[in-house]
């Protein structure tokens, strides 16, 4: 026992090699820390410099009430513990406690002369084990416990390599393209008596976006001069209300419920937009889900890099491309659904098409579907991000917005880049990536629980 | 121009986990390797199991309970990879993570299966009944021991060949070549037509049953297992001692995860079936009850209208009780959705708050209830009568994977921050549960982050709490030790438990914790 328990010393000082022993220093240290016990060990400091040398010495010196030695052959060998086993000694004679030091039995060492004569705790068989020895020892001996101290070090230090949440705002680009402007009115349009309706509800026949409903169709669009809606195909407008009153109670008149009247506006930006696409020459490929694709191919579309350049968003990213390693070439392609709530936006949904000859799409589903899988498996945030930018930038043809025609002189008209929103956190990243374009971005786990696993919870 | 509301971010905090001294943090496995699990006592627990398997995967389950007994390191760090990998934690051994005792040898073991008999059974031409006669062979040991045994184990380890993992699926093949003539003369059809019409064909009704059970080796066992009140754990043979299975080039058969991550997911299930409580939510608000509705569709009802509901009771401890509903007419086909009547939900809402009450001797302040569809009014009405003259909230939450929806993309090359959501509006938003977690220092999922939309359809509730309740929730599947899941355990195990449900008649509405069914 010490000759005088002065009351500055009251600390745990944790002998042990670095970084050798630091897994099962943090692993005993938390504990202790918990317990009540004030630690002081080398792994506690993650970017230690000179000072956290000295402040550690400083600690031990001063503050040490027990010291415990972390025993391996090499660890023993370590030229910083055979400083402390020989201050510890030292200290031990100081304050004539025979039991200064507590060797701590990690795995079998040899026994050096210092410490020859101390009774170690076992944690070679289990460390478990050895904590509830030590637990016991530490009681004995009256080592000083008050509340639990402070514990953050002992997570830092296990946790080393974790990225930081800062508490600032950072911009997040959206897949929603935010709808600026639509025709004023939209409008039921008859077939003309006499005229076969089945021709004029197939929407196939139609210059512009049309969606069947009694005797004729709902539509931005207005029959020409010559009463006719589109080629040979004469009608007669019978109503006409706002758009906007239109999506917000339906058409009272036609008996058209609101929800239905939204289901009809989001039916006919579909087809604007797929209309849009075909007219830009991109192909559509129609996808798992009856979702058609629409993507660029060779002849269309650039091969390249495509720069993008917004006021707040600049990059570049090929939106087309070929692997060798697979033999296929890979479009980028996009399907756009008209959303009303909470703002009217177009959604988008990117999917990777793949092809042998850079025109058309492989139809074999099984084959695309594992391309796709692996292919595609690297890519994370940024890529899919520039691809969209730089496919919406080709497609707008550098404009800020792009016009999808509904009628004669009508646009449904929506804004590039996607709409940004302003997001309150962000973390510290390393590095930017600003990579090869077939390379993975950098942060992917390689051990992602497969698909099996996490379908059915045993193992 | 139109005029809306223009959708808010706005993030959530990751909520924390507490464990031993009262410590909380983030990840799980922080929580344990640093201080143990929250119901920690100065006397270990111990941790009675039992085996059950061939001769050869007790071999190698002793081989890995050895592995797991003592200190496993993280794997070594991949080429091209970040130097550190925090999301890869160091498992200390079983009894260091847990305060337990754990022993390498199991309580109790059953290795008189004989590999070449499930072999056989197995490639029986009839899946339904090569894949019961194998169960049964489990079940028939299993429920025997339970009936000798005064001290069972709290929970078997079902050590399973590789055969039965690949040949125990609905959509396994055997080659025709390899298969087996089985006992049962009747068919599908005849056995649905035999239900009708008993003894139409003059066949045996006995093995008309057999169409009765699923073919999946482990729903099918844990559903018959029920009544008996046994915990399983199924492990493949391949997960635990990988290196054992090699192709002719010498890799791995199977690509598995390191053994340390194993480790921390089969013993963190291991100590919660073996009757353990590893962490629960942190400083959550005191009497709130969640409750995870369920529906499916059993396969041999008539109509294509009748379904099990299922509903799950989950509070904030960890603690989860699974009831089953009565089957009824709950799909309604124009509307692609399942809704109990007025009286159904009523009763189940009783049955909850009354279980809550012998729990806790009180109501609870807040009931949330999760489910994937929404809320037609009668289901509602019954809702509310239950609570009618408590001091309940009740409050009904619709959870969809919002797949493709919302994409949110961050300026550098990490994705979205798990937390980040998009309001649209007082009641509704779309949630990322799954994003880049910097704890990890990575985003645990495939492609990119895709949200939930949460949507407050019934009943009054901040949505920033429901949200913030939605992210711990996903924090707490024992199964996993992950750092969360994508779905609330309250949506994430509802479909686990359905899908147990109806893999087997029961004899019994068996009221029990969740460990029977995960």
């Amino acid at each position: 026992m010490p000759k005088a328990t002065e009351p500055k010393r009251t600390a745990l000082f944790i002998s042990h090699a670095t970084p050798e022993d630091n897994h099962f220093v943090r692993w005993l240290g938390a504990k202790l820390t918990a317990m009540g016990y004030e630690v002081w060990a080398d792994v506690m400091c993650l970017h230690g410099g000179t000072d956290w040398a000295y402040e550690l010495e400083t600690a031990l010196k001063t503050r040490a009430f027990k010291v415990l030695l972390v025993c391996t052959p090499g660890g023993l060998e370590k030229r910083g513990v055979r400083n402390e086993i020989e201050m510890a000694t030292n200290l031990a004679r100081q304050l004539e406690d025979d039991s200064f030091i507590i060797p701590l039995r990690l795995e079998t060492y040899d026994a050096i002369f210092r410490i020859a004569h101390a009774q170690y705790i076992d944690f070679k068989r289990s460390w478990a084990a050895g904590l509830a020895e030590l637990t016991e020892l530490l009681r004995d001996q009256g080592v000083p416990r008050g509340s639990t101290g402070p514990l953050e070090s002992w997570l830092e230090s296990h946790s080393d390599g974790s990225d930081r949440l800062l508490q600032r705002s950072e911009p997040l680009v959206s897949n929603w393209l935010q709808v600026e402007g639509q025709p004023r009115n939209i409008r039921y349009i008859e077939s003309r008596v006499g005229a076969s309706l089945e021709r004029f509800q197939n929407r196939l026949l139609h210059d512009w976006p049309v969606v069947p409903f009694r005797s004729g169709v709902i539509t931005f669009a207005q029959p020409d001069e010559a009463g006719n809606l589109a080629n040979e195909l004469p009608g007669k407008e019978v109503a006409a209300l706002s758009t906007a009153e239109f999506l917000t109670g339906g058409w009272e008149e036609l008996k058209i419920a609101p929800l239905e009247a939204r289901r009809m506006y989001a039916n006919l930006g579909s087809q604007a937009f797929d209309r849009f696409c075909r007219k830009r020459g991109l192909t559509g490929h129609l996808g798992s889900g009856q979702r058609v694709s629409w993507f660029g191919d060779i002849k269309t579309t650039p091969q390249g890099r495509v720069k993008f350049e917004w006021p707040y968003r600049r990059g570049s990213r090929q939106v087309i491309g070929q692997s060798g390693k697979r033999n296929v070439h890979w479009h980028f392609g996009v399907n756009a659904q008209l959303r009303t709530s909470p703002i009217a936006h177009f959604r988008l949904s990117a999917r990777l098409v793949f092809s042998e000859n850079g025109l058309d799409a492989i139809e074999d589903k099984k084959r695309s579907h594992s391309l796709r899988r692996s292919f595609a498996k690297g890519w994370r945030n940024a890529r899919w991000r520039d691809m969209l930018c730089a496919y919406l930038w080709w497609m707008a043809e550098g404009k800020a917005s792009i016009w999808m025609p509904v009628g004669a002189e009508a646009y449904i008209q929506v804004a590039v880049p996607p709409m940004q929103f302003g997001c309150p956190v962000t973390i510290t990243e390393g590095k930017e990536a600003n990579q090869a374009d077939d390379d993975d971005d950098p942060d992917i786990p390689d051990d992602l629980p497969d698909e099996e696993q996490s379908e059915e919870p045993d193992q | 121009m139109i005029h809306s509301h223009r959708p808010q971010i706005v993030y959530i905090d990751e909520p924390k986990l507490e464990f031993r001294y009262g410590q909380q943090l983030e990840y799980a496995r922080d929580g344990l390797y640093l201080y143990g699990p929250v119901d920690a006592e100065a006397f270990p627990r111990q941790i009675r199991y039992g085996f059950i398997g061939t001769k050869a995967g007790l071999a190698r389950f002793e081989r890995w309970a050895t592995q797991v007994s003592s200190f496993i390191s993280t794997p070594p760090p991949r080429k091209g990879a970040k130097e550190k990998e925090p999301h890869h934690v160091p498992f200390p051994g079983f009894s260091e993570a847990f305060n337990a005792l754990w022993s390498n040898k199991p309580a109790k073991v059953i290795d008189d299966l004989d590999e070449e008999d499930l072999k056989r059974q197995l490639h029986i031409a009839n899946r339904h009944e090569a894949i019961k006669s194998v169960v049964d062979a489990y079940v028939d040991r299993l429920v025997a021991d339970k009936r000798r045994d005064e001290d069972p184990p709290a929970f078997w380890y079902v050590v399973i060949p590789e055969f039965i993992y690949e040949l125990g699926r609905p959509q396994s093949v055997v080659p025709r070549a390899e298969r087996v003539e089985g006992r049962v003369a009747i068919s599908q059809r005849d056995a649905q037509k035999l239900s009708k019409q008993p003894n139409l064909f003059g066949f045996d009704e006995e093995d008309a049953q057999v169409y009765k059970y699923e073919r999946n080796f482990r729903r099918q066992l844990k559903a018959r297992l029920l009544d008996d009140h046994i915990v399983t754990q199924l492990v493949r043979e391949s997960t635990l001692t990988p290196g054992d299975f090699l192709k002719s080039n010498g890799d791995l058969k199977r690509r598995v995860e390191d053994p340390a991550t194993i480790a921390w997911k089969l013993c963190t299930g291991s100590y919660y079936k073996g009757g353990g409580r590893p962490w629960q939510i942190a400083s959550m608000r005191p009497g709130v009850c969640y409750v995870g509705l369920v529906y499916k569709k059993q396969n041999d009802t008539e109509t294509a209208r009748y379904s099990v509901c299922a509903a799950q009771m989950f509070l904030s401890d960890g603690e989860g009780v699974v009831f089953r509903g009565a089957l009824g007419p709950w799909f309604h086909p124009d509307t692609k959705q399942f809704h109990l009547d007025a009286e159904a939900a009523a009763r189940l809402v009783g049955t909850v708050l009354d279980e809550y009450k012998r729990r806790h001797g009180g109501e609870p302040t807040e009931l949330f209830i999760h489910a994937k569809s929404s809320f037609n009014d009668d289901e509602w009405a019954g809702f509310q009568a239950a609570c009618a003259g408590t001091s309940t909230n009740v409050v009904g939450i619709q959870i969809s994977d919002a797949w493709d929806q919302l994409k949110l993309f961050r300026q550098g090359s990490y994705p979205v921050i798990r937390g980040t959501a998009l309001v649209t509006n007082n009641k509704s938003g779309y949630l990322f549960t799954s994003g880049f977690v910097p704890r990890l220092g990575t985003y645990m999922g495939p492609d990119t982050p895709n949200p939930l939309h949460v949507c407050i359809r019934r009943g009054d509730a901040p949505l920033e709490t429901v949200m913030r309740d939605v992210l711990a929730l996903s924090k707490i599947n024992f199964n996993t030790c992950l750092f969360n899941d994508r779905s609330p355990v309250t949506i994430r195990f509802a479909d686990a438990i359905g899908d147990i449900l109806v893999a087997a008649p029961l004899s019994k509405e068996p009221m029990l914790p969740f460990k029977f069914y995960i």
